[in-house]
């Protein structure tokens, strides 16, 4: 049998920010279609971590291997080390606050990064991106400019503006934590079709529910350690320590 | 009761017009320069280069904390003997009026790019996006139109700031008011023309900036 590569891997990583130790050697591999989900507390190190791992934020320590090369934190990579520009095409990440360009139209905002990163034609990146809207549900938007949205929809154009980029892997910072609560729904199922389609995801998230129906794995994270890991079944019903039950038990109203 | 006469001042409309002509090319001249020098300046303070930073950070205090007319005078008259070779008036005028503006300008962009969330650089980046890439086709359209109401301004206060150039007998349109005044003896008149010059020609301007502010809070 042939041992899969992982789609990432994060060996001894730090991340300090000036004196506070944020991230704590952490040693993570995500395989292909895994959908991993990080949860704790804020201040945890879960957002910095995801973050780590397209290199919006340069780990202080530690190695991270995307397709088995280590990334180098400059644009350009080198025969055996994988650059920024190459990383971030491979792997996507949607924010919690949406980042949309305001000054381009839904369709245009899908479309930059297929015509000015891969050199798509703007025929073919249009015809993509008018799929990946019928995806999500937004074709009559496709004129639209962001302004002119909710935010459910904003969130919705930018998960579909990161697989515009064909990602291998999709990184989710909070994707719902900048909703309204009645607008939550309409992006869950967006990724959950995703998750059911076999896209590798980590997600960041603070919807327990979701995590547990969406996740294969789940990861409590706690002052830059991780300090439980398992199936969702194991972490969110069946938590080992008090902090993770302390953690949850603030979820269940 | 003073004798209003305008007719005396108005047969030397052609001495304003050269005046006004010569007010256009320095201002045009050196606001062209100037976007290229504050565009340098401000680039050169948004780099991770110490050096450059120090460099263009001296400069615009250079420019910004001393005044134009000293600087007019001194680039006429002082460089020369420093350098040790002649410079024409022009060559000072336009020279110190470009470097003058360019310090202002180099702020302006710098607080227009500044403006924008960082968001937009990550998403930028966050889609394979090079830095290059990013400034040119993500932050700088977004930061130019917020710019635009401050930078028209500064341009306005170019276009008064030419006046300047009279102290180094550049023929522009205050020096030839002055030259119309020494022919007809008709300060009031003549004076009051230039002024009403000035104005016709900076208040549809002004008129553009407040247009593009109000345009911008609407869309923000």
């Amino acid at each position: 049998m042939i041992k899969m590569q992982p789609a990432i891997a994060v060996r001894g990583l730090t991340k300090s920010f000036g004196k506070l130790e944020v991230l704590k050697h952490i040693d993570l591999d995500l395989m292909p279609g895994e959908v991993l989900g990080l949860i704790g507390p804020s201040g945890s190190g879960k957002s910095t971590l995801i973050r780590c791992l397209n290199m919006m934020e340069t780990p202080s320590g530690g190695q991270i291997l995307v397709s088995g090369r280590e990334v180098a934190p400059r644009f350009r990579g080198t025969r055996d080390r994988i650059g920024m520009g190459e990383l971030r095409r491979k792997v996507g990440m949607v924010f919690q606050h949406f980042n949309l360009f305001p000054h381009l139209s839904v369709l245009d905002n899908i479309t930059e990064g297929p015509r000015i990163v891969l050199k798509q034609s703007r025929a073919e990146a249009e015809a993509a991106a008018m799929d990946l809207l019928d995806q999500v549900g937004l074709t009559d938007k496709a004129r639209a400019y962001p302004a002119h949205l909710s935010g459910g929809q904003k969130q919705r154009v930018a998960i579909a503006r990161a697989l515009a980029m064909r990602p291998e892997v999709l990184l989710l910072d909070e994707v719902t934590s900048a909703l309204d609560p009645e607008l939550v729904g309409e992006v869950l199922a967006v990724i959950r079709r995703l998750a059911d389609g076999g896209m590798t995801m980590v997600l960041v998230t603070h919807e327990m529910g979701f995590a547990a129906d969406v996740a294969s794995r789940v990861i409590f994270m706690e002052q830059g350690r991780i300090a439980e890991e398992g199936s969702p079944a194991d972490i969110l019903r069946n938590p080992k320590s008090d902090r993770l039950r302390g953690f949850l038990s603030r979820f269940h109203g | 009761m003073y004798n209003w006469d305008f007719y005396t001042v108005l047969q030397s409309l052609d001495l304003f017009l050269i005046g006004i002509r010569t007010t256009f090319l320095y201002t045009l001249g050196s606001v062209i320069l100037g976007v290229i020098i504050g565009l340098a300046a401000c680039f050169a303070r948004l780099s991770r280069f110490a050096t450059l930073r120090i460099v263009a950070r001296s400069y615009q205090e250079l420019f910004r904390c001393t005044p134009l007319l000293v600087q007019i005078l001194w680039a006429y008259y002082a460089l020369p003997m420093v350098l040790g070779v002649s410079i024409s008036n022009t060559t000072a005028g336009l020279l110190t009026l470009s470097l003058y503006v360019g310090s202002f300008y180099a702020e302006i962009f710098r607080g227009g790019i500044n403006a924008i969330d960082k968001g937009q650089r990550e998403a930028a980046a966050a889609i394979g996006m090079s830095p290059v890439q990013t400034m040119v086709r993500i932050i700088l359209p977004q930061a130019i139109k917020r710019m635009l109401p401050a930078f028209i301004n500064q341009s306005v206060i170019q276009v008064k700031n030419t006046s300047l150039l009279y102290a180094i007998s550049v023929a522009e349109l205050t020096y030839m008011t002055s030259v119309v005044n020494s022919e007809t003896y008709r300060p009031l008149e003549a004076y009051s023309l230039a002024a009403v010059m000035y104005f016709v020609m900076l208040f549809p301007l002004t008129q553009v900036a407040d247009h593009f502010e109000r345009r911008m809070r609407r869309s923000d």
